[in-house]
């Protein structure tokens, strides 16, 4: 029988894919704060990547980054460009590499559609804003990010 | 006045026919299972390195449950304890000494935490449910107590009664975060029974944010604190009407 609580413990594992990212690229964890409920969609840093999944959860997992971050990280990376296209592909290669991580790990547990980048100004119109969102704030370098979970009943 | 001699608690006589069937998360039996001798919060706290609030919470539980009372012991034995000083010790003996809490067995860890990353140890989740205790569990006097703003609530607030230290949500947040082993599987978990607490209840008792370790959240509307439990027992098989009723 299954814990009424795995879905939970599935789903925690993004968090580790996010560390495991930090970690792997620049050799040092994120710092993380205690995570929100929130009943409207919390404003997004300046760039976020969506990931949306399917299966025994049904939403998407957002991770919302600031531009101060993603600067910091290019020059982690040796890019000189450090423009909006920079940073949107950034985040795209960040999500990029969370799905190809979370598919590996969850197989047919939990589908993970292809992610979805956007700006502070927009939301993927793909994606239904759930009644409620739980927030996990964290740091990187002194800069701010955080990750979005929202599930569906 | 605040008291100096901490309550200490033990296993009733009958426990066993009560325990049959009953489920509670591993840290409360865990407690239960250091209840043997009569047992202060601040012991099983320094026994099974658990925080205290949730040491207390294992308190309320088993007591709501008839499992364990509270050590009571008469006048004879108390001034043979040596806990008053003036008293002339008659001719009873002194009691037993109480066996250190290192030397109680030890029942085996709680389940294996979920692997997330640095949230466990960065996380700082305080457990202050001291306030949030009914008076059995207290010999203060007084009790603490901050409400939060309504935020439009119709229910008029039952300023400063004494109930009203039971709707404190963080004790309710714990209970359910135990159930799936604590660190982000736990906080989820969280997530998924407020899932099912309709957001315009939430909203209209005030909780548009919600803090996962925000021990200052009171929950003062009435269908709110229905919705959660309900939402807590559906979502998570877990009971915390006693945490949340009058």
């Amino acid at each position: 029988m299954i814990p009424a609580h795995q879905p939970e413990r599935e789903f925690a594992l993004f968090l580790g894919f996010v560390t495991h990212y930090f970690e792997s690229v620049t050799g040092t964890s994120p710092s993380f704060h205690p995570p929100l409920l929130e009943t409207s969609l919390p404003a997004q840093l300046d760039y976020t990547g969506y990931l949306p999944v399917t299966g025994r959860l049904n939403g998407w997992v957002g991770l919302s980054l600031s531009s101060p971050l993603l600067c910091h990280l290019l020059r982690h990376l040796g890019e000189e460009e450090h423009d909006h296209a920079a940073q949107l592909d950034l985040v795209s290669e960040m999500a990029g590499s969370i799905t190809s991580h979370a598919r590996e790990h969850f197989g047919e547990r939990l589908l993970l559609q292809p992610p979805l980048v956007s700006t502070a100004e927009e939301f993927p119109e793909e994606l239904v804003p759930p009644p409620l969102f739980f927030r996990l704030p964290f740091a990187w370098s002194g800069e701010q990010a955080y990750l979005l979970v929202a599930l569906h009943l | 006045m605040s008291t100096a001699i901490p309550d200490r608690y033990l296993r009733t006589d009958d426990f066993a026919s009560r325990v049959e069937g009953l489920t509670f998360p591993p840290e409360v039996w865990a407690v239960f299972a250091h209840l043997e001798q009569p047992r202060a919060s601040a012991e099983l706290v320094s026994a099974l390195g658990f925080e205290e609030g949730l040491v207390e919470a294992a308190f309320q539980l088993l007591l709501d449950h008839k499992l364990v009372r509270k050590h009571v012991l008469s006048w004879r034995d108390f001034a043979g304890s040596a806990q008053v000083s003036s008293v002339p010790v008659a001719t009873a003996p002194p009691p037993a000494p109480q066996p250190p809490v290192r030397d109680v067995p030890v029942i085996p860890p709680s389940p294996p935490k979920v692997a997330t990353g640095p949230l466990s140890s960065s996380a700082p989740i305080s457990y202050r449910w001291a306030a949030a205790l009914p008076a059995r569990l207290r010999n203060t006097a007084t009790v603490s107590l901050r409400v939060v703003s309504s935020g439009g609530s119709s229910t008029p607030l039952p300023a400063r009664s004494p109930g009203a230290s039971r709707w404190r949500l963080l004790p309710v947040l714990d209970l359910i975060r135990a159930k799936a082993g604590g660190g982000l599987a736990g906080q989820l978990l969280i997530y998924r029974v407020f899932l099912h607490v309709p957001a315009e209840l939430m909203r209209a008792g005030g909780l548009h944010s919600i803090s996962l370790v925000d021990e200052h959240l009171v929950v003062n509307h009435p269908r709110l604190r229905d919705a959660i439990a309900t939402a807590a027992r559906s979502q998570a098989q877990i009971e915390v009407a006693h945490l949340l009723s009058a």
